[in-house]
């Protein structure tokens, strides 16, 4: 019983991290930019995709530093994407009403699923997790797959890094007063347009980690980009838009609700997501952490 | 290597389309008009990865039919059509395939496109025969005599599936299901449960148990929360109808909890090739559905040589049965055509009725009270393996379509 | 002609597109096969939805990205009853539809409007529309994820005689109909009263409330003509399709009339349909480029987003007014 619940709660968590990975970047983007990237699911895509190539270049199985070394080159290249992305669709959506960049980037996540099915073919794709994470972890009658395991430190760990950046050190307090009121921090001499580079590259660099990093979560199709896309709004929405604290919270509580519900009522599958979704916001408009980064 | 091949086959759909297309005008010249089909089918979407081989299959039939003379010295046009998997979509192609004159429609992945295509025949005056959409409603419920299908459906599959575990494993006498909260997964789950009440006692004497199934969402990406589901399941046995990229979804991550030492056998209700060929060394131990396996009909002639056209011109050693359906729809209207050379869809209902013709899995016969074909139905043993494919055959069984076929009742729900 | 644009050159251009594309709507029957008539009648129920969407979105600034489960409520309601009940008058069946979209974009209105504003008003809507979307999807009465198959077109009983609209091209002579109609009223609303008031609104927020002027109020009122009028266009949609499925009740499905508002023109009356027919063309001509679609309708989004910022409409307003100097005009103008 004990080890049932443990199970259905961790599995919550499985989610809420891999959900958060995808998330984050998304908020980020957001808080800096006021743009609600609806290709970042896409750019996750391109990142798992590329994880898949570079494994298949090899033997295939790789160690669990080299599968993180990996995911840092899909990172890289995704980032890289970003910094093109930025200039030639985000640059030019700077003057116009917030819907505009919503179909802009929804373009964008078409681009990226034709070319993902240009590059990669339509057919379904899977990458095995790195080697000493194929296995589970047992605690008495507990189960937990390593690899998911490992799924919900790299979310702590990313969780924990980007807060640290945002909250201590100076460029990441940069960020934060730009996010508050861009004109004002503009006056005081900083290079805003500066900063909404780094923003992106980081927002699009954190889409392709998340991608490397989920890349052995699930099959990969051309139709994953929407797949998470979807998740990560809620979970942003939730959390107060803009605030990778309220992501991180957001995604824990759904991920939970979520796991608890498809569970314990089981003729009602994927519906408790929406239904926790909305509640939610009716009683905190501004989600859970509004104001506070 | 992959990707090449795969461009390959791109290429090769490509031109053989531009070729039916370009050379219209030449066949309009000759003395007789060539017959009209309109392939409709998943070109993108979800299942493009289904509607891909299928429509392989169909063209390869008609580009040797044509090869050989054609039928009654004409020739066969083949139109292409997306229906992106959607049924509305699907509707508006097979209106738009009929307004250009073909008549005889052909392919359809999902059944909700061949039910939503299904509903318009009569007033279109078309045929449309389906090549993978296994709903039963389609020779039941909604039942229509312009429509015939040349698979097998979950009737016949999935009571074959219980059979078969019935007569290997009769000590296994718990079962449970993984099902998409779909038409198509409560239809096969009942199919196969059916089959289970049946089989067991008559095969090994006992009455099975059987839990009610996990219901599953659609296009998830997590599906551990109804893993853990199915592990508090007392049941041993597990049949599973997710398909495509949810099906390997689940696999992959229900596989470290150990759930396939646990949960044994494991059958899938019809997913090919695809798990295999996506995860390779990693694919579990199951037992899967087809509707055509190469390997089972060596010396078929058509079946010889949709394999080596199929595996040349794409690389790939494992081709799915939606090649061979793809082809057996072309063969249906070809023996009907043989029948009825005017090419009216009267006389091609007429003729296909009860028709007998060649197909890569032997000789299918659509019955003429329902139009549902007496196939054989295909299940295959597979596990991954260190070889070049990643994954071996271990086994295989053909297993008499009419052995396990419903009885006919168009228009009323499945007499079970 | 709007109230926010000024009509430089010639005010007939408009007028002579539009008098030939009601023509050309009209007359689809008579030169188009099958699969084009079918699509032309979809694609003046997706302008109606368009333009009805945006009420909300054009007049008052608010993205609605639960529209579609109007659109499938007003289906839904009026498929069901007609094979609750199939010798109902075709009117009541659809007045139904209407009903329940009104009454389910009151429901929604309220809460929406009265708790978020912004991108949270956008992601609320998108909720509450899943849910809705899920639901259908779960619901046996309204055939699951498998929707209803074989609705049947309607006989029109007027008394003396009748007219069995499944014949031919009768019913779509029936859309043709009704969406003329509802565009006119959608039309009469956007510049209106209450169209004026919104758009005032929208410019100037602060100065308004300072007049006594209840904003929610007035948003609550176009909130729920657009979601009636939506509904209204979906219950024309199932007798046409002859089947519906849950996916028109999706959020992709509400992301269309969006994309059409945008890339038409949000401020005018008439972008969204400019949006609904280009797209509509684009995505028609290249139906056949097998896995090409998504580059290329996102490749022409992207072009159009990035180099038209005012939709189409608004663009070609911006070169008239370079190209034609505001005095002269063109010759033919009077």
């Amino acid at each position: 019983m004990l080890a049932d619940f443990l199970l259905i709660a961790m599995n919550g968590l499985v989610w809420a991290m891999a959900v958060f990975l995808v998330a984050s970047g998304l908020t980020l983007v957001f808080g800096i930019l006021h743009i609600l990237n609806f290709s970042h699911g896409g750019f996750v895509m391109i990142g798992a995709y590329l994880a898949y190539s570079i494994m298949n270049l090899g033997s295939g199985a790789v160690g669990i530093v080299a599968f993180l070394g990996l995911a840092l080159v899909c990172a890289v290249t995704v980032g890289a994407m970003g910094f093109v992305i930025d200039r030639v669709v985000f640059k030019r959506l700077k003057d116009v009403d917030d819907s505009y960049s919503l179909i802009a980037t929804y373009a964008v996540l078409l681009l990226s699923e034709g070319a993902v099915k240009t590059i990669w073919g339509p057919n379904f794709l899977s990458v095995s997790p790195p080697k000493g994470l194929g296995g589970a972890v047992f605690l008495g009658d507990f189960i937990m797959p390593a690899y998911a395991l490992f799924v919900i430190g790299v979310g702590i760990a990313v969780f924990l890094v980007l807060d640290f950046w945002l909250q201590r050190t100076a460029s990441g307090k940069i960020m934060k007063s730009v996010a508050l009121d861009p004109w004002m921090a503009s006056l005081l001499g900083i290079n805003i347009n500066l900063i909404f580079t780094v923003a992106v590259v980081a927002g699009f660099a954190l889409a392709g980690l998340a991608g490397g990093v989920l890349a052995p979560n699930q099959s990969l199709s051309p139709m994953m980009g929407g797949t998470y896309i979807i998740q990560a709004f809620g979970v942003i929405i939730v959390g107060g838009i803009g605030n990778v604290r309220g992501a991180f919270l957001a995604a824990i509580l759904l991920g939970l609700i979520d796991a608890f519900g498809t569970v314990y009522v089981p003729s009602f599958p994927g519906i408790f997501f929406f239904i926790a979704v909305a509640v939610i916001i009716l009683f905190r408009p501004q989600g859970l952490l509004s104001g506070v980064r | 290597m992959v990707q090449i091949s795969r461009r390959k086959v791109l290429h090769l759909l490509g031109a053989g389309v531009a070729t039916s297309a370009l050379s219209a005008p030449m066949y309009a010249r000759a003395q007789s008009a060539p017959y009209k089909m309109g392939f409709v089918g998943a070109l993108s979407g979800p299942a493009e990865a289904l509607g891909r081989p299928m429509l392989f299959g169909t063209q390869l039939a008609v580009d040797e039919i044509n090869a050989a003379g054609g039928i009654n010295g004409r020739n066969i046009e083949l139109h292409v059509r997306d229906s992106k998997g959607k049924p509305d979509t699907g509707t508006v192609m097979a209106r738009e395939l009929v307004g250009e004159g073909c008549n005889m429609l052909l392919g359809c992945v999902s059944s909700s496109v061949a039910l939503a295509i299904n509903g318009i025949l009569k007033q279109e005056n078309a045929t449309l025969i389906t090549a993978a959409a296994h709903s039963l409603r389609l020779t039941h419920e909604d039942f229509n005599p312009h429509y015939f299908r040349v698979t097998d459906n979950p009737y016949m599959r999935q009571r074959a599936q219980a059979k078969l575990m019935a007569e290997l494993y009769p000590e296994v006498t718990t079962w449970g299901g993984l099902i998409p909260d779909h038409e198509y997964g409560r239809s096969t789950w009942e199919s196969y449960q059916h089959g289970l009440n049946t089989f067991y006692p008559e095969l090994a004497g006992v009455q099975p148990t059987i839990s009610d199934p996990i219901l599953t969402q659609y296009g998830g990406s997590d599906y551990r929360n109804y893993i853990a589901s199915a592990l508090r399941d007392p049941a041993v046995g597990f049949f599973s109808s997710l398909y495509g990229g949810d099906a390997i979804s689940l696999y992959q991550q229900a596989k470290p909890y150990g759930f396939f030492q646990k949960k044994a056998p494991f059958v899938d209700s019809a997913n090919e090739f695809i798990p295999a060929r996506a995860m390779k060394q990693e694919l579990p131990e199951m037992w899967v559905g087809s509707h055509w396996y190469f390997g089972a009909f060596k010396g078929n002639a058509i079946s010889d040589q949709l394999y080596t056209k199929y595996s040349e011109e794409t690389g790939n050693k494992h081709p799915d049965g939606f090649v061979s359906e793809g082809h057996a729809t072309v063969m249906a209207y070809a023996g009907a055509l043989a029948k009825a050379p005017e090419g009216t869809t009267e006389d091609v209902i007429s003729a296909l009725e009860g028709l007998t013709f060649e197909t890569a899995t032997g000789s299918r016969t659509l019955r003429a009270e329902d139009h549902q074909a007496i196939k054989p139905v295909i299940i295959y043993r597979l596990r991954g393996a260190d070889n070049d494919a990643g994954f071996e055959i271990m086994e295989y069984r053909v297993i008499d379509g009419a052995e396990t076929i419903e009885d006919a009742t168009p228009g009323q729900p499945v007499n079970w | 002609m709007g109230n926010n644009t000024i009509s430089f050159g010639s005010k007939a251009a408009p007028l002579i597109v539009l008098a030939l594309c009601f023509a050309a709507f009209a007359t689809v029957p008579f030169w188009a096969e099958k699969g084009l008539v079918f699509l032309a009648g979809i694609l003046m129920l997706q302008i109606v939805f368009a333009l009805s969407f945006n009420l909300i979105f054009g007049l008052t600034g608010l993205v609605s990205f639960g529209q579609a489960a109007f659109f499938a409520a007003g289906a839904y309601a009026s498929a069901w009853l007609s094979g609750y009940a199939p010798d109902l008058p075709f009117i009541l069946t659809l007045a139904f539809g209407g009903l329940v979209g009104a009454l389910l974009s009151v429901l929604i209105g309220m809460v929406a409007l009265h708790r978020a504003s912004g991108i949270y008003f956008a992601i609320l809507t998108l909720a509450l529309g899943q849910l809705i979307y899920t639901l259908i999807g779960k619901s046996t009465a309204l055939g699951r994820e498998d929707g209803l198959i074989g609705i049947a077109r309607p006989n029109l009983n007027f008394g003396l005689f009748e007219i069995d609209l499944s014949r031919g091209d009768d019913y779509y002579y029936l859309i043709f109909v009704a969406s003329a109609g509802m565009i006119v009223s959608l039309w009469w609303v956007w510049h209106g009263t209450l169209g004026r008031t919104l758009s005032a609104i929208r410019q100037e927020p602060e100065r308004i409330r300072f007049l006594g002027v209840n904003v929610r109020r007035y948003r609550e009122y176009a909130f729920v003509i657009s979601g009636t009028v939506t509904a209204l266009a979906g219950a024309l949609l199932a007798p046409w399709s002859q089947i519906i499925t849950p996916m028109i009740a999706h959020w992709s499905y509400s992301a269309l009339p969006i994309l059409f508002c945008l890339l038409g023109g949000s401020t005018r009356f008439w972008g969204p349909a400019v949006g609904a027919i280009v797209f509509a063309g684009l995505e028609h001509s290249t139906r056949n480029m097998f896995g090409m679609a998504e580059l290329i309708v996102g490749g022409g989004l992207l072009f159009v987003v990035l180099a038209m910022p005012g939709g189409i409409l608004g663009t070609i307003a911006l070169l008239r007014q370079k190209i034609l100097p505001p005095a002269e005009g063109r010759p033919s103008d009077e």
